[in-house]
């Protein structure tokens, strides 16, 4: 793969990967924090 | 009435819901052959604008209209639409717009699952033959192994009725015990296939040419080449977004009316959009288009919609355990399928026990039988006729699958954002944990997403002329007169639905706020 592509994929998996980690933690403590 | 709506039995079951809901066949099925189809990187690069600019504030205004509905007791989409507009408009042009909505959301819902629960059906009926080996003799072309099955009536009938039983046993099992139980076995189970798939496809090697590897299939996604952006990909991308997370359909909003009034949709509308977006760019563009480049070169990339049903069983027939991972590709495609399916299905549950005050089982049954009546002919055409071109199919999915989305997702943000204006940030902000700017209101939600969408609109409409689809005989039937009668039946079954659904939505907002139409003034608040 070249450097472009390898650079675009990671990037978009990261935020994408990092979107769910993020929010799904999020709604969950506040779930936990709610309960 | 609002006292008495079902609710989430747990947040985490509401999100897989919701997850589910969008996870669908266009996340596997549909985005690695459009991605595929339309210059791969190139795709991706008008794909990413549609979802950040229509895709994310669009998934906000359906939850706020959903969550708003739900606290008046309702779960379609009509009555929903006409409680923001009313805010703006005269009550008279609210419920007009509210009944075009509400005929559009009953469009989309039976008119989708009539051909939507087949393609389920297909994928079902083709994990059942990847277990047997059914398709494994090389002797004879995958291509004509798929015309022969959808040719047969026994096949297409048996797995068809199995997928909408599944379909009734969730929607009449009711929202926390029936959907909520299903998509926390199913979304899982997508998610733990969908690894053990990108693990087998990044190992698959060079089998047949040094120079045909995943990571060139890889490769052709994610090479942004900017040179070759064009309308067409534009528009693919947008129509990908909107069907990827089932907006424009009035299903994420009946979902969301089961929420509490003070329950968060921003950080759960973003979660959402990003466990769809996990399944669908990290998933379906790491499955179904690397295997194909492996196998085929750069001409795997052109199969089209006979990239799951044509392409793929070909190369499962050489790879080693390919009838595993046959199996397992086909139960992904049906579970996805399935999640989505359930929603346009309770969509249409919600809509007989709102307006007819219907007991879930009896309205579940009845929409089983209407799911069977709209369902004949996508079946019956390619068996009557012993042609595979699926004209019914097509001209239902040009329009009500894809054109009818987005005019529908560009009223919906006209309503919320410019006649219901600064109510809507409030709404949205009221409850969520998360708080939407107001910058980023004005910016976004009022100015860059309604002009993105009318300009798709406009720009869908000019393309569809071209391809002569407003055509009497429309281009992809014009050789082929025998299809004509079942392309004009769709037409008829279109403008019937549409009607009904504007009568029936119209009707229930009378109903419920007469005194408002006739005095002219916002009188019922909650």
């Amino acid at each position: 793969m070249s450097g472009t592509s390898l650079a675009f994929l990671l990037i978009t998996w990261g935020i994408i990967l990092g979107a769910v980690v993020i929010t799904l933690s999020a709604l969950l403590k506040h779930e936990k924090g709610n309960s | 009435m609002a006292e008495k709506r079902e609710s989430w039995g747990s947040k985490l079951g509401m999100i897989l819901a919701m997850a589910g809901n969008a996870v669908g066949l266009g996340n596997f099925w549909r985005y690695p052959y459009q991605a595929a189809k339309n210059g791969g990187g190139t795709f991706m690069i008008p794909y990413f604008a549609a979802l950040i600019f229509m895709g994310l504030p669009l998934m906000l205004v359906e939850w706020n209209l959903g969550r708003y509905g739900g606290k008046y007791g309702h779960g379609s989409l009509g009555p929903m639409i006409y409680l923001q507009a009313r805010e703006g408009v005269s009550p008279k042009t609210a419920a007009i717009l509210g009944g075009i909505c509400g005929a559009f959301a009953m469009s989309v819902t039976v008119l989708v699952n009539s051909y939507y629960n087949h393609i389920i059906g297909w994928t079902l009926g083709y994990a059942w033959l990847s277990i047997t080996g059914a398709y494994m003799d090389q002797s004879i072309s995958t291509g004509e192994f798929f015309v022969n099955y959808i040719q047969s009536p026994g096949l297409v009938f048996t797995f068809w009725i199995i997928a909408l039983g599944a379909l009734w046993l969730a929607v009449s099992g009711g929202v926390a015990k029936g959907i909520e139980v299903m998509a926390k076995f199913m979304m899982p189970t997508i998610y733990v296939v969908g690894a053990i798939l990108i693990v087998r496809t990044l190992t698959l090697g060079t089998p047949v040419n040094p120079d045909w590897s995943p990571l060139k299939g890889l490769e052709f996604v994610w090479t942004p080449r900017w040179e070759d952006l064009n309308w067409n990909a534009a528009l693919a991308a947008a129509g990908q977004i909107f069907f990827t997370l089932s907006i424009g359909m009035g299903i994420m909003c009946n979902y969301a009316s089961y929420l509490k009034p003070d329950e968060d949709i921003v950080l759960s509308g973003f979660c959402t959009v990003s466990l769809n977006e996990m399944a669908e760019v990290i998933m379906g563009g790491t499955i179904a288009i690397p295997i194909a480049y492996t196998y085929l070169g750069i001409d795997g990339m052109q199969a089209g919609v006979g990239l799951s049903f044509i392409s793929l069983p070909n190369i499962f027939r050489v790879m080693g355990g390919g009838q595993i991972f046959g199996a397992f590709w086909f139960i992904l495609l049906a579970f996805a399928g399935i999640t989505s399916a359930v929603a346009m299905y309770q969509y249409l549950v919600a809509l007989l026990e709102e307006s007819l005050g219907m007991p879930k089982k009896k309205a579940a049954t009845m929409i089983f039988f209407l799911y069977i009546l709209v369902g004949l002919p996508v079946c019956l055409e390619p068996i009557l006729t012993k042609t595979a071109d699926l004209a019914y199919f097509t001209e239902i999915d040009n329009w009500v699958g894809s054109y009818l989305l987005v005019v529908l997702g560009g009223i919906e943000i006209i309503v919320a954002a410019w006649i219901n204006g600064k109510n809507t940030l409030e709404q949205i902000n009221h409850g969520s944990y998360w708080k939407i700017p107001t910058w980023f209101y004005k910016i976004f939600m009022q100015i860059i997403c309604p002009c993105y969408t009318i300009l798709i609109v406009v720009m869908s409409t000019f393309d569809y002329m071209k391809a002569g689809y407003f055509k009497m005989i429309p281009s992809f039937v014009a050789n082929s007169p025998q299809l004509v009668p079942w392309v004009n039946g769709a037409r008829v079954v279109m403008i019937a639905v549409f009607t009904f659904g504007f009568i029936q939505a119209y009707k229930t907002i009378k109903r419920h706020y007469g005194v408002e139409l006739e005095s002219g003034q916002v009188s019922i608040r909650k």
